[in-house]
Formats: C-alpha cells, structure tokens, sequence
C-alpha cells in the first residue's frame, strides 16, 4: 500500500458515502489498484470467550461492493 | 452668538460660528487669523499657541495672549462655540435621510452626497458635532466630479464585479461567482439591512482563497484587511461615533489574534458593539465600537466554535486555474483602473440608493429568522437585478443552508444526543413508558453506539481508547463523561442488576427531552436505500480470517492479483491510529475539473491523487479504475465516460 485516507475525506461523492471506510492505495508493477477497508466497529467474541469490539476488516476492491457492505450493517446483518 | 473680546494691549478675538477669529497688533504688526474649534479648551489653546508660533509671536507675547484667552475661554462655553468635531468617513442623518461619504477629490478631504445629483461638502454641521471626513487605509478618490454625473445602474455594476470575480477566481460552481458578486454590493449597504453573513473560505494551498479576498479588498466597502492587525490600528479603523460598518477581512483567520477572532465572530445584525477603555488626558473614556459588518475569512479547514455558527456562509475553495492571472489585479494598470472605476460607482450607486433600500422582515422561502436576518440584504439586491438571480441565490443559499445543517448533525455533542436519545427509546419500550422516571443508560452503551457513527483510535493493545467524531472532534472517555454531565444534562450513577455493576448516567424524561434540540433536522434527507445484499456473494463475511480479501475481483483488468500484493488486515492495521483515521502519504486530492493543468483538466469525471512522494494517480468517478500516468487515463474510456 502506498497511501490511504478515510472515504469521507475523499472528493469523489460516492466514496464519501462509504461510511467508516478508509480508501487504500496499492500500486504494483506500474498497475494501481484501490481497496476499501471497512472500519466499522463489530462485536467479536476472542479465545476466552470476551467481547470484544473491533473493526470489521472487511476489503473491497470495488466501490459497489463496499457500498452494499454499508448497508449490511446498517440492517445489522454483519 | 457672535461676541468680541478684548485682548488689553493686543486686539480682539471675535467668536464665530467656525472658530475665535484673532484681530491683533502686536509691535506695530497686524495679525488677523481664524482657529477653528477643538474638542477641548487646551487643545483650543495648543492649537492658538502654534499659529501664533507660526507667525513668529515671541515667547513673551504668546504667553500674555494665551492668559488673556484662557481668561475668556469658560465665557466661550456659554455662546456654546465649542463643537465637539469628529471625523467619520461616512454620516447618515435620519432626519434628512441624507448619506455622506468620505472621498478624495483635488487631494482634499470631503464629503459627497446626493441631492438631485452628486454634491459635495467640507464638513456637516449638525446641532451638537461637527462631522468631519476622513480617509482610512485607501481612499475613494475621484477625479473633480463632473456635474451632471448620473448615479449607475445596480445591474451594470452586479455585472462588472462579476465579470471580475469570473476571470480571476475558479470555482466550478458558478453561483459561488454571483454570490461572492452580491456580496460586495452587500457590503455597501450592510447598514440597511437586517443582519449580515460572514464568508468563511475553506480551501488548500493555492485554491483561490487570497483571490477572493484580493478582489473583495479592491472593491469591497472600505476594507480592513490583514493577517494579524495591532489592536490599535483595528481599533483605529472600526468607528465608534458611527456604525458605518466597513468590510473586514482576515487572512490565516486561525492564527488571527483574539481580538481580531472576537469582532469576526460577532457584529452579524447592527447594533453590535465592542467596549473599550482610552485614556485622554488624565480621563478614561469608555468608548463603544461598532463591530457591524460584513467579514470574509479565510482558513485551511474549518475550526474552532465559530464552524457551528449559522451566521458564517462557508465557500469551498477548488483547485483550478482562472481564465486571467490574478497578478493583474495589483500590476497590470489597466485593470486596476478598471478595479477603481468600478470601486467608484458602487460607492456613487451607494449615495444615491442608500435611503431608498430596503429589506423586508421576512421571507416566504428562508423562512428561519436567524437565515433570514443573515442572507435577507443579499436576496433583496439579487431581487433588484433580476428574479433568474434572486431564484438561483435562493437555490444556492438553502442548498448551503441544508449542507451546514447536515454538517451540524454530525457534530460531535449532536451526535453525542442521537445516541443517547437512541438508546433511551430502547430501554423505554422494554420498560413501558408508563413506568419511566428515569432512563440509566450504562457507559459502555453511549461508547459503543457512538462508535457506530465515529471512527475509532486503537491504543497498544488494540483496544478503542478514543473516537472521533466526523467533525473532527477527538472524544476520549473521560471527555464523553464531561460532556455527558456538562452539556447533555446527564446525572452520574452507578447501580447492580443481578450481580452485574453498572456505571453509567440517567436522565428525567424532560431532560430527554431536552436533549432532543441537540439534534437537528435535516430536510428531505433521503433514507438509506435498503438492498437485500444477504444473497450477494461477494459479502460472505469470515470473521475468523480477515485476512485475506472477501471479495471477489469482478473484472480481471481491474483489479490485480492479490498474491502480488500486501495485503493486511484491517484490524492490525487499526493498531495504529494514524493509519486508521488519518489521510496517509496523501499530499492531495482533487477533481479533474478542478486542476490547475490543462491537461488534467481535459479528464472528464477523473479524481486525481498526489501522494507525497509526488506520484499522481488517476482514478476514474465512473467505472473506479485508476491508472498511474496521465497517457493511460487519458486513453481510458468507459461506457461513455472517461476521457
């Protein structure tokens, strides 16, 4: 990854929808890509059995799938 | 009330209605001069004292006739000769309805007014002051004012300020360029209207911020412009006779000095003053400085309180090259020529319409007062040129308005209340609200809910130590637990549920209410468009493994290989908290249309990213493909689209 900023902070309109998302910039042999990493917080249980909240990690490389992701957890289904 | 006075051995002093007018033989020599009114009896006396020095008056004589005049001067109070004179560089009497304004003509200072054609006068002599004119930083300068000069059209000189505004400064929405237009004619007549808006600037580097500010100082109503002006020079400038309210403007508004933030915070609707203390002589006198007017200024991003300020209009600034160099706005002469004609007319257009201009109390469409008060002198004028302006304000200003208000929502302590008022309905309905007191609502809720709508910060142990809010705002525990307590009327408490201890705060059901005005309402903000996305493939979510990405590539062109890649995870990444929340090794980011470069420019629907080693990404709005040259983004194409 060469560079990354949050989605809000992008000028792009629709990434700026992308909500708790960062905007990942990755480069290899002269080709570039974007990934959207999702940051929103989701309760996970670890090995002793404790909740614990933390960033969903989820990674799109399209801003279609990251947008659907939104709303996944906006009903709440992950 | 004219009365003469012996002076024994000397002459006479006669008062006259303009000063003591000195009839003296001293040494066989005749002497007649005139002293014009001072505000006090010394300074009276200083200014006798110098002219009889000008005229060579020994030491000796001097001191005998300034005696002889200090003897008459309580005399002089009764005939009521002493005026107190002020300068002003502007005077409305209400009772004549008359305006003046100080401007230069032939190198003197005057008065211009309009009375059936534009006049001109030395001085105002009113009942208990004498208005004197005076010049502040740059001058109105005419030359000798032809007679028969017409007072100019509002709509010619809406157009030549905005043809300035159009050529010198880029911005890709146009009605920025005709508000920014009205908002100098504003400026000319802020002291007619009902209140007036602050133009807050936001933008990078080299995105037009001085432009603006530039051009409103060359044509502005008597600007105030500066980075960080000493208190006595503002002090200087603003008037405290008269409201005449000139245009501030502050660069690097978040370095301005306290003072300086104090009079652009404040001094939206007229009235508003700011007191301070002189010393003259041995007194102290209490003046009261009018604070009234209209304020550009300028800043990186938005900071402080006065983000949240309805009075404040923000303008986002762009990155994008003007049609003509804005160098040409303080070298090349033509322009500034053109620059001062127009300066000129909207001061001529000003004297001549100012008694007649007037803003209605309120308004069908910004139907808030507070707007109203705000935006009201600025839809009047656009009113005056045409109703195509005045509609295309109203669009602009409520789709501001809606912006600042959506902006509001997210603002930390509002934000703080939706999850507190969210919470609170839940335990309602569990409880039944016939039952309800008082709401407990246990910390950990508040932090976890609020963590949905702000970013959060991982500390060492990947735990969330703080959150931040969309404005910006850095919330750790112990300041969510003082807002809560200090601004959103919460109450402490701590209590057992089963074996469970819960710390936490509860709150009345008015108090609940309460918190509902921390929330605003945001019109005709569209719902979440709901998308059955359980089926979707490509959203199979492995907890266990976050790894490895979840999605699957849907076009081979676009997306490479992973394996070639690094890819972590977005929870180790989260360990560090610059990574998570903070732009990275980013230098800048920008819409095609928006660049400085031509070539840039000609991408159509492109977003370009500068990274700080200077590399340039080219992303396309459409299809989301991103190229690392301009050749390839500039060949790309799709559906339509692209370059």
């Amino acid at each position: 990854m060469i560079a990354s900023y949050p989605a809000y902070k992008s000028p792009d309109p629709d990434e700026q929808k992308l909500r708790n998302f960062v905007v990942e910039l990755h480069e290899k042999d002269g080709r570039a890509w974007m990934e959207y990493v999702c940051h929103q917080l989701v309760a996970r249980k670890d090995e002793t059995g404790k909740i614990k909240h933390e960033p969903c990690g989820c990674r799109f490389l399209s801003l279609n799938d990251a947008k659907e992701h939104v709303g996944a957890h906006e009903l709440g289904w992950v | 009330m004219e009365k003469t006075f012996e002076i024994k051995g000397y002459g006479t002093v006669e008062v006259k209605s303009d000063g003591l007018l000195f009839r003296l033989q001293i040494h066989g020599e005749y002497y007649t001069f005139l002293v014009s009114p001072e505000r006090s009896f010394s300074d009276w006396l200083n200014a006798i004292d110098k002219t009889l020095k000008t005229l060579q008056i020994s030491k000796y004589d001097r001191a005998n006739i300034l005696k002889a005049v200090a003897e008459i001067m309580p005399e002089l109070s009764r005939f009521d000769v002493v005026k107190e004179k002020i300068y002003v560089p502007f005077w409305y009497d209400p009772i004549t309805n008359q305006v003046f304004e100080a401007v230069r003509i032939n190198e003197k200072d005057v008065f211009l007014y309009y009375d059936n054609g534009f006049k001109i006068t030395e001085w105002i002599d009113t009942e208990s002051k004498r208005i004197m004119p005076v010049q502040y930083m740059d001058p109105y300068v005419f030359a000798a004012l032809p007679e028969n000069l017409e007072p100019p059209k509002l709509s010619d000189i809406y157009n030549e300020v905005y043809e300035i505004f159009k050529d010198y400064y880029y911005h890709s929405d146009p009605r920025v360029h005709k508000f920014l237009s009205l908002y100098i004619i504003h400026s000319y007549v802020v002291s007619k209207s009902l209140g007036t808006a602050f133009i807050w600037l936001i933008g990078a580097k080299r995105s037009g911020k001085t432009t603006v500010q530039l051009i409103a100082e060359a044509l502005g109503y008597r600007p105030i412009a500066s980075v960080g002006p000493s208190e006595a020079a503002i002090y200087r400038t603003l008037g405290y006779e008269v409201e005449y309210a000139p245009l501030v403007i502050i660069k690097e508004f978040e370095r301005a000095s306290e003072l300086m933030k104090e009079i652009s915070r404040e001094g939206d609707i007229p009235g508003t003053v700011v007191s301070r203390a002189d010393k003259e002589g041995d007194r102290i006198v209490v003046r009261n400085y009018h604070i009234y007017g209209s304020k550009i200024v300028a800043s990186n991003r938005l900071h402080g309180d006065e983000a949240d300020m309805d009075r404040y209009h923000i303008i986002k600034t762009e990155h994008g090259k003007p049609h003509k160099p804005r160098s040409d706005l303080y070298r090349n002469s033509s322009v500034i020529e053109k620059i001062n004609d127009i300066r000129n007319k909207l001061l001529l257009w000003k004297l001549a319409n100012f008694s007649s201009f007037n803003v209605p109390p309120e308004d069908e469409k910004i139907t808030e007062d507070r707007e109203w008060e705000h935006y009201g002198g600025i839809i009047t004028l656009a009113g005056m040129i045409s109703p195509e302006l005045q509609k295309e304000m109203y669009d602009y200003i409520l789709e501001t308005i809606k912006e600042k208000a959506e902006e509001e929502q997210n603002s930390a302590v509002s934000l703080i209340a939706k999850a507190i008022l969210g919470l609170a309905e839940l335990k309602k309905q569990i409880i039944g609200i016939d039952n309800v007191k008082r709401v407990r609502i246990s910390f950990d809720e508040i932090w976890q809910k609020l963590s949905e709508d702000c970013t959060p910060i991982f500390d060492k142990n990947g735990d969330i130590s703080k959150l931040q809010a969309p404005d910006g705002k850095i919330l750790t525990s112990q300041f969510l637990g003082k807002l809560i307590r200090e601004q959103l009327f919460g109450h402490k408490e701590h209590w057992r549920e089963g074996s469970e201890t819960y710390k936490g705060y509860s709150w009345s059901i008015e108090e609940l209410e309460k918190l509902k005005t921390f929330v605003p309402v945001v019109p005709n903000v569209p719902d979440f468009k709901q998308i059955d996305t359980k089926n979707q493939t490509n959203l199979i979510i492995n907890e266990t493994n976050s790894a490895e990405p979840q999605n699957t590539p849907k076009n081979e062109g676009l997306n490479p290989q992973k394996t070639g890649t690094t890819v972590t995870s977005g929870t180790d990444k989260t360990n560090d908290p610059n990574q998570t929340y903070q732009a990275h090794d980013i230098a800048d980011m920008y819409i095609s249309e928006a660049s400085p470069y031509p070539e840039e420019k000609q991408l159509n629907n492109f977003i370009i990213i500068v990274t700080k080693d200077g590399k340039k990404f080219y992303k396309c709005g459409n299809c989301q493909k991103i190229f690392a040259d301009l050749e390839s983004a500039n060949a790309h194409s799709c559906g339509g689209q692209g370059a």
